[in-house]
């Protein structure tokens, strides 16, 4: 629903730009008004970047329904309520009123599955207490799926992925458990009990599961590194065969030092996720259907809610590259993961229609014979986070900005739950100059020619940034 | 992206040689370029260009000399090098060289296999033409069918000289409109009679290219005069009143300082729009010189004549774009597009700078 208050909160959310925090949240669908679209597209161009997220309704309401179905509670979420969610946090969508579903509550690494399966359930690499200084040896953490290296098959491999993730998700659910339950004992909030329907009605405070509706979250961290890995050793060792697997796993122990050739195949040559690749595609949608499908099975027992997925990656992208070791799509330890549902760092290289159909497709595309919601599917109601960035040329003119429009509708259409948008600027063009291989996508665009900024020479790199400092697009 | 086996054909300009039947079967197959999507310039709305190898012109400005010619050619990305010289090593003519200076290939014995390109393992050695069947490629541009709709845009077919491979692109622009989804030809006009015919029935929009007036100009200039050019710009008018359905037609000038960018040529050309074809052309653009291609002719091994000329000013953009409206009997349809040369008072356009703070959230 659209009206004057919409344009009002637009004005303000002008007005007080550069907000940091809250990031304002502007619903779109098929059938927002253009009068809506133009304003946000005319608040994006001048501020060179989104001052607010963009939330989805069809998607989001499509995961909406998908965790009435799963937990049981169609009486409370439906077709006929469905619209009236709301995003909390950033993206997270809650029902109004009724709903105190945590946010960011587990951020499950899900790259750890596949080290395990390589491993056989051991951990790659000692670790060494940053605090203490004490190095332990490479201990076993997750279940024994024996060797990778003895694996015939790729299957074979999946499998021990597949145990893996059940694993981690297990484990991640009973740890959970005792804070869950430290909370509800100890930690009581009794004004916003107050406030949410359920609480009263049962008697329980919201932190002992009073709410009528109160998801627990599990955001799974690093989705394309996983993917983009999965799809590295599939490549590498089954269907190419450019190395065994002893030797992928010990390149990965040796952080690819000695190994350069190897890591540009993986880097390079090997499948991503983000090109709008049906084949790359199909393993995201593995890997999301296992590891939401394993998180929907677990209730808490202290509190009876049921936990759910999504995707934000909160920070954990950054911090925990420097911890899981290298991977086999070619990443070194010590370099980010990707983040949230983002394709990782410089794969999209197809543009940002292909991105966004990446995305959509692994939340489950589209199902004509019905779906979660009109022919939607959404694997994650928590919320799915996407960034895509794009040349400020793209906003130059009220054509080209109609244009952009029409990204956003075909994006309802395709894409994913939330989408945030970034412009280059001239400190992005200097750091992939510096970082060249995290840039691969980028691409400069003027008039009927285009060229992978990073492909270029340095003068005319220097040019373009010149330029771009003087908004000269 | 999908190739087949290497063809080995003539160099460049001989029509309907770039299309061929494969060994297996009788699929219809091209040399593409590049696919690019999500492209917001060559035409309306959204679109998917098809880059198509291969072009009966040489023009000295060439923004994308590696289209020229029809054969697939090899190129060395330096940035993406590990210097591991696989390549070298798999190139069965012995055409590259890689020491402290860099890759050489020698370009005498290539014949653009791709072996080098197959082989490298961090995509230095880049293949440029790749052989599409129709099927696959008609099922790759029909991926972006959702923005098209929503934007008005479609396909478009450049190059290169598209009606170069003109029994490929027919049918794939006629697949393409089957299928719903709008049709673009970008053409020099430097093109058989034969091929436009092919052509012309399965497009929405004609983009076509003027470049120079005075003919001996234009054969100095791009190697060819310009009759045939404007013989078929004449044909597509035609084409258009008669063929009963809506067909649009824009004009498009390349502004190339010291070639095509004087107040002559193209109040030259804005003469022969209004003479010839007013009331038939929707929009004339005038596309601003850039020099980003440089590295291009580097990498190809070629020299370029406009390696050190600056980009043309936005004053003297306007002064050109002025002098073309006034010849126009509707000055609306000219304006120029492209990168004017970054002047410093610029500086001061950009008034919110600092909201450039406002990036995406790093929590979320």
């Amino acid at each position: 629903m659209t009206n004057d208050l919409s344009y009002a909160l637009l004005e303000v959310i002008d007005e007080m730009t550069p907000i940091l925090e809250p990031k304002p949240n502007v619903r779109l669908h098929r059938k927002s008004p253009e009068k809506l679209l133009d304003t946000v597209v005319s608040m994006i161009s001048s501020s060179q970047g989104a001052p607010f997220l963009l939330n989805f309704d069809e998607r989001s309401m499509a995961g909406m329904l998908r965790e009435a179905k799963r937990a049981g509670v169609e009486h409370l979420i439906h077709e006929s309520n469905v619209h009236d969610y709301a995003s909390v946090g950033c993206l997270e969508n809650t029902m109004v009123g009724n709903d105190r579903s945590g946010t960011v509550d587990n951020n499950l690494n899900l790259l750890k599955a596949v080290e395990l399966a390589l491993t056989g359930g051991m951990d790659m690499l000692p670790f060494t207490d940053l605090l203490t200084g004490i190095t332990t040896k490479p201990a076993r953490v997750g279940p024994n799926t024996g060797g990778a290296e003895r694996f015939k098959s790729w299957d074979e491999f999946w499998k021990a992925y597949e145990e893996q993730t059940r694993y981690i998700v297990r484990k991640c659910v009973e740890l959970y458990e005792m804070s869950e339950l430290a909370r509800a004992r100890f930690s009581p909030t009794p004004y916003l009990s107050c406030l949410v329907r359920g609480c009263a009605e049962k008697g329980l405070d919201i932190t002992q599961g009073g709410a009528e509706l109160g998801f627990a979250t599990i955001e799974g961290v690093t989705f394309a590194t996983t993917v983009d890995s999965l799809l590295a050793v599939k490549y590498l060792v089954f269907d190419k065969k450019e190395c065994t697997m002893a030797e992928l796993i010990k390149a990965l122990k040796d952080n690819w030092v000695g190994h350069e050739v190897l890591q540009a195949k993986a880097k390079n040559r090997a499948p991503k996720y983000g090109r709008d690749d049906d084949e790359a595609d199909e393993m995201a949608r593995a890997v999301m259907d296992l590891w939401t499908e394993e998180t929907w099975k677990y209730t808490t027992k202290s509190t009876g809610r049921r936990f759910r997925p999504g995707m934000l990656s909160w920070n954990y992208w950054v911090g925990d590259g420097f911890i899981m070791a290298a991977s086999p799509d070619g990443r070194p330890k010590g370099q980010f993961l990707s983040n949230a549902i983002c394709p990782s760092n410089g794969a999209d290289i197809n543009g940002p229609t292909a991105n966004a159909n990446s995305v959509g497709k692994a939340l489950g595309g589209k199902d004509p014979n019905g779906g979660d919601w009109e022919g939607y599917l959404n694997s994650l109601p928590n919320g799915a986070s996407h960034t895509i960035t794009f040349n400020p040329s793209l906003l130059r003119d009220p054509e080209h900005r109609n244009k952009f429009k029409a990204f956003l509708r075909g994006y309802a259409e395709n894409g994913g739950t939330a989408l945030q948008i970034n412009m280059i600027d001239a400190d992005m063009l200097r750091d992939a100059q510096r970082h060249p291989g995290a840039y691969r996508h980028l691409l400069v665009r003027v008039t009927g020619y285009n060229a992978y900024f990073t492909a270029i020479g340095r003068e005319l790199q220097d040019e373009i940034i010149a330029r771009e400092s003087h908004n000269q697009y | 992206m999908r190739r087949g086996s290497y063809r080995k054909s003539p160099a460049r300009g001989t029509n309907d040689t770039m299309t061929r039947t494969s060994s297996e079967g009788k699929k219809l197959t091209a040399t593409v370029l590049n696919i690019q999507r999500m492209s917001t310039e060559d035409g309306p709305g959204i679109r998917t260009t098809v880059f198509f190898k291969g072009c009966g012109l040489a023009c000295a400005w060439c923004h994308n000399p590696e289209s020229i010619s029809g054969r697939p050619q090899v190129q060395w990305i330096e940035n993406r090098c590990i210097g591991c010289a696989t390549c070298v090593e798999a190139c069965p003519e012995g055409a590259l060289r890689l020491d402290g200076s860099g890759m050489t290939i020698d370009r005498d014995i290539c014949t653009g296999c791709g072996i080098c390109a197959d082989v490298c393992p961090s995509t230095a050695m880049e293949l440029l033409g790749k052989e599409w069947e129709l099927e696959m490629l008609v099922r790759e541009v029909e991926k972006d069918r959702a923005y098209f709709e929503q934007s008005g845009g479609g396909i478009t077919a450049s190059g290169g000289e598209p009606t170069v491979q003109a029994p490929f692109v027919s049918e794939f622009l006629r697949h393409c409109r089957e299928r719903g989804l709008h049709t673009a030809l970008d053409t020099c006009g430097y093109a058989s009679r034969r091929s436009l015919e092919a052509v012309l029935p399965h497009a929405d929009l004609v983009l076509f290219d003027l470049k120079i007036m005075d003919s001996e100009e234009h054969r100095r200039r791009t190697g060819a005069l310009n009759e045939r050019i404007l013989e078929n710009l004449l044909f597509v008018r035609d084409f258009k009143k008669g063929s009963g359905r809506p067909l649009s037609l824009w004009i498009r000038t390349p502004l190339i300082p010291g070639a095509t960018a004087t107040v002559e040529n193209l109040t030259a050309i804005a003469g022969f729009i209004a003479e010839n074809l007013a009331g038939s052309v929707e929009r004339w653009e005038l596309c601003s010189f850039n020099n980003l291609c440089r590295d291009k002719y580097r990498r190809l091994g070629m020299e370029w004549e406009f390696q050190d000329t600056p980009l043309l000013s936005r004053s003297s953009l306007d002064e050109l774009v002025e002098a073309a409206r006034k010849m126009l009997p509707d000055p609306s349809i000219a304006q120029w597009t492209g990168a004017p040369r970054v002047e410093k008072e610029a500086a001061t356009v950009h008034t919110k700078g600092h909201l450039k703070l406002v990036k995406g959230c790093a929590t979320c």
